[in-house]
């Protein structure tokens, strides 16, 4: 029992620089918050080892040993008293000062941070820029080394954002709004996920959050405002594209920044081909899994909102064409 | 074959000692206990909701009326005196006076129901229209209905009493009816108090 | 007083009687039996022959076997669930089952294993135990009890409609609100987890006032609270829990029925209401269930590990006060499962230190246990296998407790697989393992035939390694990302070998416990007889035959310690006494139909109670429950109307028959 426990905990070790750099591993932080918890975790985890090496020694000896009058010279009292309130005290305590420190820590509020709101739906995360009012889905930029402050807000049921590198998570409750706060050490991209059950699709509800080295991280901002111009179609199937979605129902839920496509229904689609995955983490984004997306919606992410569309071929490839111009 | 008894246990003729309560009696406390717990639940919903609200009744809901409500409130929790009276009587053996008791309490009783039962359905809101009148509207009718359940057993323990199946020596079900009816009275008061009292008076 | 180690000859004798089987004890002296009283004690209380009997017996044992086999059934549905989402997990994408159908799998298996496994199979030990444990021969109400059996039944099969309606239900057991209101679950499928969880909650209810009113007023004489079998002590403190926790929950989906059903707005932000009003409540019962299940397990196991190692309990009353410690402070600890919600700080503070402090009593029963076993010489039989399995993975799960406990921490792994592990670990290892040592340990009393040992020890180890195998990893797959209730995972984040791991672990535990399933039917038929008191135990239910005859005891013991049956000397059984003075106590009362009625606090005999006869009366009621609850799932008035008018009838005949014997 007892190797296998320390197999176990060098596995741990071992595992955790093994997981995949964009998974979201709480014990591979990049963010001072998730470094504060990472820390708290391995003092809990040798205190909790060494807690249940004694304890199952003691259950060990005293199952297989030969029979005893009391323990140690000890009484019955004696002995539960200490074992069993007063060691469990001290280590309590331990454990209850490491909670409100860590959680002081955590709980810091910034001066001047980067401020951004994200809105839970079923089964996207809407992602708006508070400084320029840019509005995106499933994907959020923050520049590096600086405070990120982002109101966690829900249109419809509750969601939980968590991006395990970073923070903790915070709940997205309807008509409650929440406010967490992470600073992210380097540029790149990790994981955020939905931790609370939200229905069919709850599985498939990843966000992006990719670190920009401040200076990028300005330049990126100042060519995603709210009034961007559109960008314009490059070539014919582009323009029938455009053409395409606006006349049909898209426009009636998605919006493009800058085109009189306004709807809120669904993901803003302003910067879709720059996202790494489609359908909130359903699919990688790629054209063909783009085709497969808006022609059999609802085989892709059943339960979706999002309803098949039944538009020709030809159709979907022109707003294959068109969408992944958007950048 | 021998009769002593097992060792360290004296024997002790019931007439000479006290009788403690009887399992029935803890019954009925075990059952007031977890249904206080249901009025417990849904008063703290309350308080829950009135402490997450800027105003409360909200703007544009107008706050309860004190008047008939006090009176029927007043007739309610008289009523537990003659069912005081009524448990007092039984130990004496005066059916007259049990069976008369009982009647004027249920008379009460039905007073009260019979107004909760009217101010519900002519309430400025339907329990739809807002988290006050859904709160107001269930733990006023919840209420009700244990009045009503009260009633129930107050024709049972009469049927006993015109029948003869109670009398000073046996009468578990009066005993049981009356906490139930002290209980349901005790309920009233703070429903009473956090539904009218403290909206009108804080 | 002195303990005497019972496996040594010289089995206590009456008083002033000559026994010829020592183990008969509590049953019937020679000399009884030779007035042929046997026969017309058996005609006094057997019930009804087939089926009449059988929906009218109000005898706790047929009850409480009643309850562990339907819990069992429940169990092994459970468990096939669970099965089918490890197979669904196994593998990125395994496309075994889509969203929907997982989504159900897992709803139905916490909704399950909590409301209609765990709670009624501890239930079901109570309700055979109590009344052998304390030395009488049924519980305070034995009508209630049969009500109480039906409604779980009824409940139960409620919820399992629902697969037959296609539309079991989908919103996670603990059901969070908007989730499940209207709008976003528009079909019936909530109704049926809302109204079931109603439903069942009044057998858990009118189930624990039964095991509080018998505890006070029906003890042997002799038995003061002092003296009490922990067993007894666990079951007290579990139902004043029950009384005190229930109703929120009964609330919480009551609520959410009310704003389903009639469109009130108790969660409806838009209209003055609160979601996280639904979280409180559920919680405020949930967690001090988690107790309620926790303490008669730790009874158990207060009840296994002493016999097993020969030994009395050291520290009999800290393991009181720890039981009722951990009664009292689990309802102040509700909140640590909203840690992640916005609570304000101070709060969330107030909830991690309660959280904390409930984990020194579990401390101090620990200490029990270890000194029993340090003073003690162990015997390894199949109970004993699964109470040291307790040990070990209740020891984990308690320090993981403690470490969920630590609120910062808690934000990263709540609702993470590291929360699933650490409570699989709890729920899992310290409810289940006691109650499969409990199979094997009080099986023999209930069916007169001891279990297989070999077949007993396979399934352990096969439980035992199956369930760390399985659970282990998800305490890493938490800490490495995994949120709970999601159908797949990403391939590219290394999740999979550890879902496959804990995948096979899964079924080896599934296949242990069809081991004790097998083992159980085999040896109701096949097992060696098991005798009075196969383990030598200390407690009153090892005083009378295996089974039980249907009177339990045909006279009623006299205690005047905590082992009975461990004491030197004479073991104390009460005689005719021509005075009158201690009725209730001898065989006439018995072919009476009578147990007697002791005062709470000395245990002193002062009346007697008739038990009553067999009737149809709480099925009918139950029966009316079931109707009227159908009437509000599929919105027909008339028909709730009918149902509670059935069940008033019950109602109604049952108190009129009820007697007014007392003052």
């Amino acid at each position: 029992m007892r190797t296998r426990f320390a197999a176990v905990v060098l596995g741990t070790l071992v595992l955790a620089g093994c997981a995949s750099r964009s998974s979201p591993n709480s014990l591979d932080p990049a963010g001072s918050q998730a470094r504060s918890i990472s820390g708290l975790w391995w003092v809990l985890l040798w205190t909790a080892t060494g807690v249940f090496v004694v304890v199952l020694t003691l259950i060990l000896w005293g199952a297989f040993g030969r029979r005893r009058g009391n323990p140690g010279g000890l009484g019955d009292h004696r002995f539960i008293t200490v074992g069993g309130i007063a060691v469990p005290f001290v280590i309590l305590a331990i454990v209850g000062v490491l909670t409100v420190t860590v959680a002081r820590d955590i709980s810091a509020r910034p001066e001047d941070p980067f401020r951004v709101e994200v809105i839970g739906h079923r089964w996207w995360w809407e992602v708006r820029y508070h400084d320029t009012g840019f509005v995106s889905a499933n994907e959020l930029r923050v520049p590096t080394g600086r405070p990120v402050s982002v109101t966690v807000r829900s249109v419809d049921v509750i969601h939980s954002l968590w991006i395990p590198q970073v923070a903790g998570k915070l709940d997205a409750i309807p008509g409650q709004p929440n406010h967490l706060t992470f600073e992210l050490d380097r540029p790149g991209r990790i994981t955020g996920l939905c931790a609370e059950y939200c229905g069919i699709q709850h599985t498939n509800m990843a966000i992006a959050v990719v670190g920009m080295e401040p200076d990028d991280f300005s330049k990126w901002m100042a060519e995603h405002s709210a009034r961007t111009s559109p960008v314009s179609p490059t070539s014919a199937a582009e323009a029938r594209g455009e053409a395409t979605f606006m006349q049909e129902a898209c426009s009636g839920c998605h919006s493009i920044a800058g085109t009189m496509a306004t709807g809120t229904v669904g993901p803003a689609l302003t910067d879709l081909a720059a996202r790494p995955l489609l359908g909130a983490g359903a699919i990688p984004n790629t054209p063909e899994n783009l085709r497969r997306w808006i022609a059999d919606t609802q085989g892709v992410k059943p339960g979706s909102l999002m309803p098949t569309l039944d538009l020709p071929p030809d159709e979907v490839d022109d707003l294959v064409a068109y969408l992944t111009g958007l950048r | 074959m021998s009769t002593v008894v097992a060792t360290g246990v004296p024997p002790s003729p019931p007439a000479a000692r006290a009788r403690s309560r009887p399992a029935a009696w803890w019954g009925m406390v075990m059952l007031i206990v977890t249904e206080s717990m249901i009025f417990a639940a849904l008063i703290s919903s309350d308080v829950f909701i009135r402490a997450s609200s800027a105003h409360w009744p909200p703007s544009g809901t107008p706050e309860p009326e004190l008047g008939t409500i006090g009176v029927f409130s007043v007739v309610l929790l008289g009523s537990s005196v003659p069912v005081w009276w009524s448990e007092r009587a039984i130990r004496r053996g005066r059916m007259a006076q049990v069976r008369s008791a009982l009647g004027a309490a249920f008379l009460m009783g039905a007073g009260f129901l019979a107004y909760t039962i009217w101010e519900l359905s002519h309430s400025e809101g339907g329990w739809t229209d807002s988290a006050y009148f859904s709160v107001f509207h269930t733990i006023v009718g919840l209420h009700a209905i244990h009045v009503a359940l009260g009633l129930a057993m107050s024709v049972g323990v009469q049927a006993k009493a015109w029948s003869g199946r109670i009398d000073a020596e046996r009468h578990m079900t009066l005993r049981m009816f009356a906490m139930y009816w002290h209980f349901v009275d005790a309920i009233w008061v703070v429903v009473f108090t956090t539904l009218y009292l403290s909206v009108v008076w804080w | 007083m002195t303990v005497h180690d019972a496996a040594e000859p010289g089995f206590p004798r009456t008083i002033g009687r000559e026994i010829a089987d020592p183990a008969s004890i509590g049953v019937l002296s020679e000399e009884v039996a030779r007035r042929g009283v046997r026969r017309h004690l058996q005609e006094v209380w057997e019930d009804h022959p087939g089926l009449h009997g059988f929906f009218t017996t109000v005898d706790h044992k047929r009850l409480g076997m009643r309850y562990l086999y339907t819990a069992f059934a429940f169990f092994f549905l459970a468990g096939a669930q669970a099965l089918i989402m490890r197979t669904q997990l196994a593998q990125p994408d395994a496309g075994v089952v889509g969203p929907q159908l997982y989504n159900e799998l897992f709803t139905m298996h916490g909704t399950t294993m909590i409301f209609l496994f765990n709670t009624p199979v501890l239930a079901g030990f109570a309700n055979y135990l109590l009344p052998l444990q304390l030395g009488t021969r049924d519980l305070a109400f034995p009508r209630l009890n049969a009500f109480s059996y039906w409604v779980f039944l009824f409940a139960g099969s409620l919820m399992y409609l629902s697969y037959f309606a296609g539309r079991p239900p989908d919103g996670g057991w603990f059901a969070y609100v908007p989730l499940t209101l209207k709008p976003f679950s528009p079909t019936s499928a909530i109704d049926f987890w809302g109204l079931g969880v109603m439903f069942v909650g009044i057998s858990t209810t009118v189930g624990a006032i039964n095991f509080v009113v018998t505890i006070f007023k029906y003890r042997a004489p002799g038995m003061t609270l002092n003296r009490m079998p922990l067993f007894c002590w666990s079951v007290l403190t579990m139902a004043f829990m029950i009384l005190f926790s229930v109703p929120a929950v009964t609330v919480a989906s009551g609520l959410v029925e009310f704003d389903r059903i009639f469109g009130t707005a108790f969660f409806d932000p838009g209209r003055g209401g609160s979601a996280l009003l639904y979280q409180h409540l559920f919680w405020f019962w949930g967690h001090p269930e988690v107790y309620i299940l926790f303490l008669p397990a730790v009874g158990m196991m207060l009840t296994t590990i002493p016999v097993f190692s020969r030994q009395r309990l050291a520290g009999y009353t800290f393991a009181v006060a720890a039981l009722v410690a951990i009664g009292f402070i689990s309802f102040g600890v509700w909140a640590h499962h909203m840690f992640a919600t916005g609570m304000p700080s101070l709060a969330m503070g107030v909830f991690s230190a309660a959280s904390q402090v409930i984990a020194i009593p579990s401390g101090v029963l620990y200490f029990c246990w270890i000194a029993t076993l340090l003073q003690g010489k162990v015997r390894w039989t199949t109970p004993m296998l699964f109470s040291t399995g307790f040990l070990i993975i209740f020891l984990i799960g308690g320090l993981t407790g403690v470490m969920v406990s630590v609120m910062p921490f808690d934000l990263q792994v709540t609702d993470s697989y590291f929360v699933v592990a650490h409570f699989h670990y709890v729920l899992n290892g310290a409810v289940v393992f006691p109650i499969f040592a409990a199979i094997y340990y009080w099986g023999p009393k209930m069916t007169g035939r001891m279990l297989s040992e070999r077949l007993g020890r396979i399934s352990f180890w096969t439980m035992f390694v199956g369930f760390n195998v399985s659970f282990f990893p998800m305490h890493l797959l938490g800490l490495f990302g995994m949120p709970r209730r999601v159908f797949t995972y990403d391939r590219g984040w290394g999740w999979g070998t550890l879902n496959l791991v804990a995948t096979v672990g899964g079924f080896v535990f599934g296949l242990g416990t069809l081991l004790t399933l097998v083992n159980f039917l085999w040896s109701k038929r096949r097992g060696t007889t098991a005798g009075a008191n196969p383990w030598h135990a200390d407690t009153l239910e090892w005083a009378t035959t295996s089974p039980p005859p249907e009177y339990d005891f045909a006279e009623i013991p006299v205690v005047a310690g905590r082992h009975p049956l461990w004491e030197e000397g004479s073991f104390p059984v009460a005689a005719p006494d021509p005075s009158g003075a201690v009725a209730g106590l001898d065989v006439a009362a018995a072919e009476d139909r009578e147990m007697p009625v002791v005062d709470g606090i000395e245990s002193l005999p002062e009346d007697t109670m008739r038990i009553p006869e067999p009737t149809w009366v709480p099925l009918i009621a139950a029966g009316g429950l079931l109707v009227f609850f159908l009437g509000m799932l599929v919105r027909a008035s008339l028909v709730g109307v009918a149902g509670v008018a059935l069940a008033a009838v019950g109602v109604a005949v049952w108190t009129w028959r009820a007697r007014d014997d007392e003052r």
